[in-house]
């Protein structure tokens, strides 16, 4: 297959060098049979159509060569000018390909030529082209032809835009048959190959839709209006043509094609022809993918619409106040900075969009190409060539669209001005823009008991069309500025439309439905989807939309499957803008509760990522009901027990011995988020009020969770207690409401009884209660509830003794090593730091009650049941006997120097009891540190009890030295004593430079 | 016979051209050397000079110079037979003596040309001047100069309906091909162009390609004996690939370019030459289907 490929090329190089020779001697004939010759190679047909490309483009750029030196050549005799006796003459070719081809050559060139007779030559090429009825042969022929004449076509007139656009047209259906035609060629076994190579060739169809779009486009004509003629003309010729083909690729790429190249206005005024095509395409059509990307561009229009409003809005406001300002002499210069903003704006726009959307088609075509391994760099070359054309076509065309587009917006926003400059005023303008809103559902009302009535519905629909039309025309006729007039009535024709949409939609999906009962039921839901968006998008009164979503429910109810209908409840969640969107809506609720649990959970997951979005606060327990009765799903998920767990493939996270998957800690995680965005207006008491009533009514749901969940929310009603509290605390006591306080004092026994069911049902999990409570202690301690303070503390001695004071040793620190003083050991050891370190620090305690507090506490610590958990643990107690104003506290500092020496001297005693002498000599130096802080602080820790200290842990480093070598394990002490003999030396420095400071005077470092 | 005896007299035919004459080139039958010819057209006089002179200063005697105009068809069945349907003779010299170089004009007035010239495989219809200089003893000298007849037909007559319009046609095998074809008319003149369609109604063929012939078909003789020649003048494609159902394939073919005579039947009952039109279809096994009709080709 390459060798003719390869031949097919060198004979074409071949004839065409010898062309140029004959070209370069002026022997024209002779040069033209060369030509013949070498398109014969195009008369092939034994290559794939990626191969025929190939001989194609050399064809292609050899052709262009003729065509440059037949444009160069004088025109010939008046009567008969020299190119027309040409395409004569070339029509004497034998075979039909050369012959078509050479005439499409001179012909196009002789279009280029003035006073050429333009049209009559289309049409004869497209009528000649009938005669190659050859699939591949026949669509690169008129794809050449397109290529031809892209850029010669006649629009100057009105006679010629119809006789191009026909040309176009015509030759879009040929090429759609002979492109569809070729998938019943060849042997019935190779249809997969035949699907292969249509998708290859598909962009030669589409490129023509992207042309006539464009010609359209184009045209400028008196009282000619692009969508008016789309509607009449083109669309219908099109879309018969494309139901007619009954092929499925054909009608999924050429319906896609459709719909992304033209404006949406275009979209809008032939919305009925299009659904009503949508219900005569093939069966097997994936119809709900197209209507989707139909519905998709609506509804993006409607965005893009209602931001550029808003920037035009706030543009005209800032100009008006300008213009009352300034004279009216520089008001010109001002429209003229406008506009120069309005094209940035464009440019900006077009850029975003050309990154954006660089044509889907041809974003396939590529992929498609770059998988082919056997492409050599010569196709490689060649096939860039055209997707960069392709490409152009695309993104000029988009490029166009968004300009007449804003060109319209532009144009309305003009004649407002021109409207308001006689009144000079924003109100008036203000006025009518509101009255205009007020009459714009209007129509909705007329239409309301219609809706089920699909034909007069239909009929109303064109009537009103045409009533617009007929404005339209009045419009243009009447004003001198009748596109401006006209472009305005287009813009108010989709406004009336937009409201109706969803009618139509629904229409359309009703007779689908009858008309097409086997449709497979994610399509259904698709359709649904997309509906839902389209109301979404479009009825601004939320009454109306409400009626719809009733219907789309009630609808789906009754006719969908269990679990199928996800994807429409997943639909208007795009559109949620707060909480309250999701409340009332009973027919969604019965179709939730349809479905089965994934579903549900699919549904309730995309409800949180949406609500993350938009981060709008819950306003109401409504709203938190109305959000959480989809979430309660969540909240009482249990983490699935798989296979895929046990075998690992999940990622999961080991918690008491159990394995979670990373997805439900997920799950847990988002949940908790949603929390957060619990804020009612109010005070704080009310958020809390809230987030409590959150809890009793969902969160409690499932007590295996509640341990995920909990934490947040009690971290949360603190933090807004905090808050509430020091607001308190400002107010002069005398002043304050007791009303608040009974509040405060009843929120903080609330938070004890959350505590309490969070520890009822997850005593496992004490240490992390018992945390919650120190924290909870601190904060009624901050705000000055020294009552609530003190039963949070005692609710977390209690928990201390029954939960943790076993000092089970399986805890997450077990395998810490018994030297590190901060690497923790048992849970006991750790609760009993947590206990010192929080009882430590409050401050609003009565002292008898702290004293019996501290020293219980101590006594703890004193129990533990490692020596250097002991030791630890005393040595810091010893912080609770001694307060500094490091919290700026301003009363008087509870300190009781003996107490504190009492805690060393019992930590060294247990230190010294230690088994290990290297341990021993650790603890010995962590005392040390201890006490040269407390010395510091001002504690009676007197110099000679510091030498003391320091020279046994030098006769201890001593005698270690000594006897290091005999132990058995050498290398791992030797380790440890380095560690604590730089330890100790660090400390030694300290020492020094305290002393230099006038500090810890007379220590013998 | 000149090779062997060469001639004594050079005889040189000249035929006016007024500088206007029109040559038309025809390829000779027998060498594939092409001539040229002048062209007259029926009832035109045919005027010029004969100029003899002597070789080597001889002295020829003879009984009488004339020169003629004929016009005779060859037709080549089995040996060459020759009938003159046109003769016409004008003495150009008595009886006498050339000596030294003498010219003579002359002029056959108004010529009745009932025919166009013609040369096709088995037969021949042409038209020559031939100057005789008949001798006493010996043979005869001559020379002939041919010339070529174009018959200008005045349109054909409006009162043949078919012939003026459209002609349509349907033709097929059963349950496997149905096509109909048009063309615009059944007469052309050599200038023309041939217009036409053809629709395919049922197409159960896998058809490759289909072409467009132009076939003369030349008969001589009469019933029992005739001889028939048909030759391919012209191929052209007009389709390429496999229509379906319902296409329609447009015709055009420039008749202007190509050496065509025009229809002659049963020229003085001798012989007749007529072009067809076939329509061939060729499908993927290399198998042919045709239809062939026949049009009038004239010139004007």
């Amino acid at each position: 297959m390459a060798d003719k490929v390869a031949s097919a090329l060198n004979g074409i190089h071949q004839q065409s060098s010898l062309m140029q020779q004959c070209l370069a001697d002026g022997n024209l004939m002779q040069a033209l049979k060369h030509v013949s010759n070498f398109l014969n190679e195009l008369r092939t047909s034994s290559v794939t159509p990626k191969q025929y490309y190939e001989i194609y483009m050399a064809a292609f750029d050899q052709l262009e060569i003729v065509s440059s030196y037949l444009a160069s050549q004088p025109s010939g005799n008046h009567q008969r000018p020299f190119l027309d006796s040409l395409y004569e003459l070339v029509q004497y070719a034998a075979n039909i390909i050369p012959r078509l081809y050479l005439m499409m050559v001179v012909g196009t060139t002789y279009m280029q030529q003035p006073k050429a007779p333009v049209t009559d030559l289309m049409k004869d090429l497209i009528e000649m082209c009938k005669g190659v009825q050859h699939p591949i042969r026949g669509l690169f022929l008129r794809y050449y032809l397109s290529q031809r004449t892209k850029n010669l076509l006649p629009i100057s007139t009105d006679e010629e835009f119809r006789a191009t656009i026909d040309f176009l047209v015509s030759n879009f259906i040929e090429m759609n048959k002979l492109w569809v035609r070729l998938q019943h060629q060849g042997h019935s076994s190779e249809r997969e190959q035949r699907i292969r190579e249509r998708n290859e060739l598909k962009i030669l169809v589409g490129s023509q839709l992207v042309r006539i779009s464009q010609v359209i486009d184009e045209y400028q004509g008196d009282s000619y209006s692009a969508i008016g003629y789309y509607r009449d003309r083109v669309f219908p010729i099109i879309t018969q043509q494309i139901v007619a083909c009954r092929d499925v690729l054909a009608q999924t790429y050429l319906i896609d094609v459709l719909i992304q190249i033209f404006p949406e206005e275009f979209h809008f005024a032939t919305l009925d022809g299009f659904l009503a095509v949508m219900l005569q395409v093939h069966p097997n059509l994936n119809k709900s993918e197209l209507v989707n990307g139909l519905v998709a561009r609506f509804v993006k229009y409607q965005q893009d619409k209602a931001e550029k409003k808003q920037r035009e809005e706030e543009e005209e406001l800032t100009a008006q106040e300008n213009e009352t300002k300034e004279e009216e002499t520089s008001e010109d210069a001002k429209k003229e900075s406008q506009k120069d903003e309005k094209k940035q704006k464009e440019t900006q726009d077009k850029e975003t969009q050309e990154n954006e959307t660089p044509g889907e088609s041809t974003e396939e075509v590529k992929s498609e190409e770059k998988d082919d391994k056997k492409s050599e760099e010569k196709e490689d070359k060649s096939d860039d060539h055209t997707e960069v054309k392709a490409e152009d076509k695309t993104t000029s065309n988009a490029d166009k669209d968004h300009k007449t587009h804003d060109g319209a917006e532009a144009k309305a926003t003009d004649t407002d001005e021109a409207n308001d400059k006689p009144n000079a005023s924003e109100n008036e303008a203000k006025v009518e823009e509101s009255s205009a809103k007020d009459e714009a559902p209007k129509p909705n009302e007329d239409t309301k008991p219609n809706v089920d009535d699909s034909e007069s519905d239909k009929d109303k629909t064109d009537q009103q069309s045409q009533v617009t039309d007929s404005q339209k025309d009045q419009d243009a006729a009447a004003s001198p500025k009748g596109d401006l007039s006209a472009s305005l009535a287009q813009l108010s024709l989709t406004d009336d439309l937009s409201s109706q949409l969803f009618a139509v939609f629904w229409d359309f999906y009703l007779q689908l439905f009858e008309s097409d009962p086997e449709m497979p039921a994610s399509e259904h839901s698709q359709f649904l989807a997309a509906i839902i968006q389209i109301s979404l998008a479009f009825d601004v009164d939320h009454e109306q939309h409400r009626e719809n979503m009733a219907k789309v429910y009630e609808f789906s109810g009754k006719h969908l499957e269990a679990g199928q209908s996800v994807d429409i409840l997943v639909a208007p969640l795009a559109f949620m803008q707060s909480p309250a969107d999701l409340k009332n809506s009973q027919y969604q609720r019965t179709l939730f509760d349809q479905l089965d649990i994934p579903g549900q959970r699919r549904v309730a997951h995309a409800i949180i990522s949406r609500l993350l979005t938009v981060e709008a606060p819950f306003q109401s327990t409504e709203e938190i009901d109305g959000v959480f009765q989809y979430l309660s799903v969540l909240i009482c998920e249990q983490p699935e027990q798989t296979t895929s767990v046990d075998l690992g493939l999940t990622t999961t996270v080991k918690i008491n011995d159990q394995d979670i998957p990373q997805s439900f800690l997920d799950t847990q995680e988002q949940l908790c988020k949603i929390l957060h965005l619990i804020k009612p207006p109010g005070t704080p008491i009310d958020t809390v009020s809230a987030l409590q009533y959150t809890r009793r009514m969902w969160l409690n749901k499932s007590k295996q969770n509640i341990v995920f969940t909990y934490p947040t929310l009690v971290e949360t009603i603190l933090y807004h207690l905090q808050v509430f509290g020091f607001a308190l605390k400002r107010v002069p006591q005398k002043r304050r409401s007791p009303t608040h306080i009974a509040t405060l004092k009843n929120q903080f026994k609330q938070v004890s009884v959350v505590l309490n069911e969070l520890y009822m049902a997850h005593p496992e999990r004490s240490y992390e209660i018992l945390q919650l409570y120190l924290h909870a202690a601190t904060v009624a301690d901050n705000v000055g509830f020294s009552d609530a303070s003190f039963e949070y503390i005692n609710q977390a001695l209690v928990l201390y003794e029954e939960q943790l004071s076993m000092g089970s040793t399986d805890n997450y620190y077990a395998s810490a090593s018994p030297h590190d003083a901060l690497g923790g050991s048992s849970a006991s050891y750790m609760s009993v730091i947590a206990l010192v370190n929080s009882v430590g620090i409050k401050r609003s305690y009565d002292k008898d009650a702290y004293v019996e507090l501290a020293a219980k506490v101590t006594h703890y610590g004193s129990r533990l049941l490692r020596k250097q958990d002991q030791c630890r643990a005393i040595y810091t107690s010893a912080h609770l006997w001694w307060w500094t104003d490091d919290y700026g506290f301003e009363g008087e500092l509870f300190q009781d120097g003996k107490r504190v020496l009492e805690c060393l001297q019992k930590s060294l005693r247990v230190a010294d009891s230690c088994m290990d002498p290297y341990l021993s000599l650790k603890l010995f130096i962590e005392i040390l540190n201890r006490s040269i802080i407390f010395a510091l602080y001002g504690a009676p820790v007197d110099v000679p009890y510091i030498n003391g200290l320091l020279s046994l842990i030098r006769t201890n480093i001593t005698e270690l030295e000594a006897d290091k070598l005999n132990s058995a394990n050498a290398d791992t002490e030797a380790v440890l004593f380095h560690i604590s003999k730089r330890i100790f030396s660090r400390t030694c420095e300290y020492i020094v430079q305290q002393q230099d400071d006038g500090r810890l005077v007379g220590v013998m470092v | 016979m000149s090779l062997f005896f060469k001639s004594p007299l050079d005889i040189e035919i000249r035929l006016d051209d007024d500088g206007h004459r029109q040559y038309t080139e025809i390829k000779s039958s027998v060498s594939g050397r092409v001539d040229k010819l002048p062209v007259y057209k029926d009832g035109e006089s045919v005027k010029g000079t004969v100029t003899i002179r002597t070789r080597e200063g001889r002295r020829v005697e003879h009984t009488g110079v004339k020169v003629q105009l004929m016009g005779s068809i060859e037709i080549n069945t089995d040996g060459v037979s020759t009938s003159d349907f046109l003769t016409m003779g004008k003495e150009l010299a008595v009886p006498g003596i050339i000596d030294h170089e003498v010219s003579y004009p002359f002029e056959f007035k108004n010529v009745e040309k009932q025919y166009e010239s013609y040369r096709g495989k088995n037969a021949k219809l042409r038209y020559y001047v031939k100057v005789v200089v008949s001798r006493k003893s010996s043979q005869e000298l001559t020379r002939e100069k041919e010339l070529w007849v174009f018959q200008y037909l005045q349109p054909p007559p409006p009162t043949d309906d078919r012939a003026l319009t459209s002609v349509k046609m349907d033709v097929g095998i059963e349950e496997c091909l149905h096509i109909e074809f048009e063309y615009s008319k059944s007469r052309f003149n050599l200038k023309d162009v041939i217009h036409g369609r053809i629709y395919f109604q049922l197409v159960r063929l896998k058809i490759r390609h289909m072409e467009l012939r132009l076939v003369r078909r030349e008969e001589v003789g009469t019933a029992p004996n005739q001889i028939t020649d048909i030759e391919t003048l012209v191929r052209y494609e007009i389709m390429d690939g496999a229509p379906v159902k319902g296409e329609t394939i447009p015709i055009r073919l420039y008749l202007s370019g190509f050496d065509l005579s025009p229809t002659y039947s049963d020229v003085n009952k001798r012989f007749s030459s007529r072009t067809f039109l076939s329509l061939v279809l060729i499908d993927e096994d290399a198998r042919r289907y045709f239809k062939q009709s026949e049009i009038i080709l004239y010139r004007d």
